[in-house]
């Protein structure tokens, strides 16, 4: 065995050090590796799956009103307004047509857009239209129908007032890189002058801390009147 | 005989040992178009000699991503890479195909970094200081990619608020300053190096700017990744932009990361490393007066193609900035070889070419191949040395 010198063998007589066989091993096996541990972490992560407790079709949640007392108020010259909890929301935008109302927990983040427009301009399916359209942007692709049956909206609603609505679902990307994946609900009505939409964005994937938040802004929403209903 | 394009007089072969030129043909018509545009003197030897000199199979300006990322590799690693990188994007779209998107986005994030490490590894090009290296360049890149995605989260909104936050905010933060922050990061770490009289020629720098791009990126997709693991195994989304987006992940961004930072650490250590005469050798491209706005502008462009741009055409456009990025680094890496091949001076005994397998003379090019020899694996044996015998006399004046 010959000693080692410690001197450069000529530059160019010397091959790579893995070979053919061992390149392609080692790439194969560093990257089984880390999917396996992304199968591990998805696992883990991976939401619980909703329990269903009302019968299929029927809605049967229980009623989400509460006393409007200590609430503040949004009155939009549009001719609408609603009330929320201050300490629950935050106002993140608002203009004379709609205000973006931001709840955070430590289990993710929830804004509650809502937004109106005269009928003759847009109608109900039009507005949720417009609105998952422009929200669509920032997450992969589109915002695609969520198929989830936990997640379908029975019985859409605005301010009590019988609507259009569905449930979306995306994965948030910017130039960064990918970020939360996000459900997004949209309901719409109208009083014949005045269209209403309520869109949701929540990051919460826990189906049980999912249902409380989305419990919070279903009482938001059921606040909302038209200029001309009682109690406006 | 004697070269027509070095006027050395070399020994028969395919190639000059001195200069690469291929013997037996006149000297090529000289590349007009780096001299108008980015003002390489015409002498250089970038601007006449076309074949890259670390793989004198493709021509300096094709955008080859193999040949370009990992130009140390001889030919017969050179399809593993190709193989693994091929394949690895294949298992990438595959998961993306069964739905499977958060492992495609994992796999995708760590595809390229994975190669870069294998890279580094095979040809030994740490040398006789693998931790000071290693340190700088990978775990450099990986540990700034991640403190910087951690960053991002924490100026910008990644949740809900995203869907609030004006069109010109985000332009403001994602598009431009973030990106310029993620610039200065990657290149921090090699530029450590700079200063080492072991690590002195062009080809390192590009290594190490490499180096530390891609782990950056690797660093910053995985967090940012994470996230999107929440949602289960199949997060609801349609396939074609999935798919779309994966090999964003896996290709497209980290090899303008890659590529740009590589070409910009080589400009560095061309200008503040390279002898005094062949600092002009890349023109306007080998000043770092030019080339950090350069990689700044394909950094951002990069980042807001991908705001303003439908998720299909964004691809299309950093693929585009990718074949940019990947001929800067081509040039940088040639220049870098090329210079060596005007600072050795004596031949040195009849070697095997790591690359094609021939006999040559130990000088700068293989006399069979063309390779560069610096271009291949740097590897310390227990082989005794072996002494330089002196070059044949010039002939003529």
């Amino acid at each position: 065995m010959a000693a080692e010198t410690g001197q450069p063998r000529p530059r160019g007589s010397a091959g790579s050090r893995l070979g053919r066989r061992r390149t392609l091993i080692g790439a194969g096996a560093l990257l089984a590796l880390f999917v396996g541990a992304a199968i591990g972490v998805v696992a883990l992560r991976k939401p619980a799956p909703a329990k269903v407790l009302c019968p299929p079709g029927a809605p049967c949640a229980p009623p989400s009103g509460k006393p409007l007392a200590n609430l503040k108020t949004f009155r939009s010259p549009a001719g609408f307004r609603l009330e929320y909890d201050g300490s629950t929301f935050k106002v993140q935008g608002q203009a004379s047509d709609y205000i973006q109302l931001l709840a955070s927990t430590r289990y993710g983040e929830s804004l509650l857009w809502i937004e109106g427009a005269p009928s003759s301009q847009l109608s109900p399916q039009a507005m949720i239209k417009r609105r998952i359209d422009d929200l669509g942007g920032r997450v992969i692709g589109n915002l695609v129908i969520d198929a989830r049956p936990w997640h379908r909206i029975l019985g859409a609603s605005v301010g009590w007032r019988a609507g259009v609505g569905a449930n979306y679902a995306g994965t948030i990307d910017t130039p960064q890189g990918t970020a939360d994946p996000v459900t997004v609900g949209s309901v719409a009505a109208t009083n014949g002058k005045l269209t209403i939409a309520a869109t949701y964005v929540t990051t919460v994937t826990d189906e049980r801390h999912r249902r409380g938040v989305l419990t919070g802004l279903d009482q938001v929403v059921n606040t909302a009147r038209w200029q001309g209903d009682l109690g406006f | 005989m004697r070269c027509p394009s070095c006027h050395n007089e070399v020994p028969d072969g395919n190639f000059c040992v001195v200069c690469g030129h291929e013997l037996g043909k006149d000297v090529p018509e000289r590349h007009r178009f780096l001299t108008a545009v980015f003002g390489v003197p015409s002498e250089s030897l970038l601007a006449r000699r076309r074949r890259f000199a670390a793989n004198p199979r493709e021509g300096v300006l094709r955008p080859s991503v193999v040949t370009s990322l990992f130009p140390q590799l001889p030919q017969s690693s050179m399809i593993a890479f190709r193989v693994s990188l091929v394949g690895g994007l294949a298992v990438v779209l595959a998961l993306g195909l069964a739905k499977l998107f958060p492992l495609g986005l994992i796999a995708g994030a760590v595809l390229v970094p994975t190669l870069a490490i294998l890279y580094f590894v095979d040809v030994d090009v740490y040398e006789d200081q693998p931790f000071r290296v290693v340190a700088v360049t990978l775990l450099w890149g990986a540990a700034t990619g991640i403190g910087y995605a951690f960053l991002v989260r924490t100026v910008s909104p990644t949740g809900a608020r995203l869907f609030a936050e004006s069109n010109g905010h985000q332009l403001l933060t994602r598009g431009i300053l973030l990106p310029l922050l993620s610039v200065a990061l990657m290149l921090a770490g090699p530029l450590i190096l700079l200063p080492y009289r072991r690590f002195n020629d062009a080809l390192d720098g590009a290594t190490f700017g490499a180096g530390s791009g891609v782990a950056f990126a690797g660093g910053a997709l995985i967090v940012h990744a994470f996230d999107t693991l929440a949602d289960g195994f199949r997060p609801p989304g349609q396939v074609g932009p999935w798919l779309v987006k994966l090999a964003d992940i896996a290709i497209a961004l980290p090899v303008l990361s890659m590529a740009t930072v590589g070409a910009l650490a080589g400009a560095f250590w061309l200008r503040y490393r390279a002898p005094v005469g062949d600092r002009r050798a890349l023109g306007r491209l080998g000043k770092p007066v030019y080339a950090v706005p350069l990689a700044c502008l394909l950094i951002l462009a990069g980042a807001v193609i991908q705001l303003e741009l439908p998720i299909l055409l964004a691809l299309i456009v950093l693929l585009a900035l990718d074949a940019v990025a990947l001929v800067w680094l081509r040039a940088v890496v040639h220049v870098g070889l090329l210079e060596e091949a005007v600072e050795a001076e004596a031949y040195g005994p009849e070697i095997t070419c790591a690359n094609c397998g021939h006999p040559t003379h130990a000088h700068t090019f293989c006399e069979h191949c063309g390779v560069a020899l610096a271009a291949l694996p740097k590897i310390r044996t227990s082989a005794p040395p072996v002494s330089p015998v002196p070059p044949p006399e010039p002939a003529g004046g």
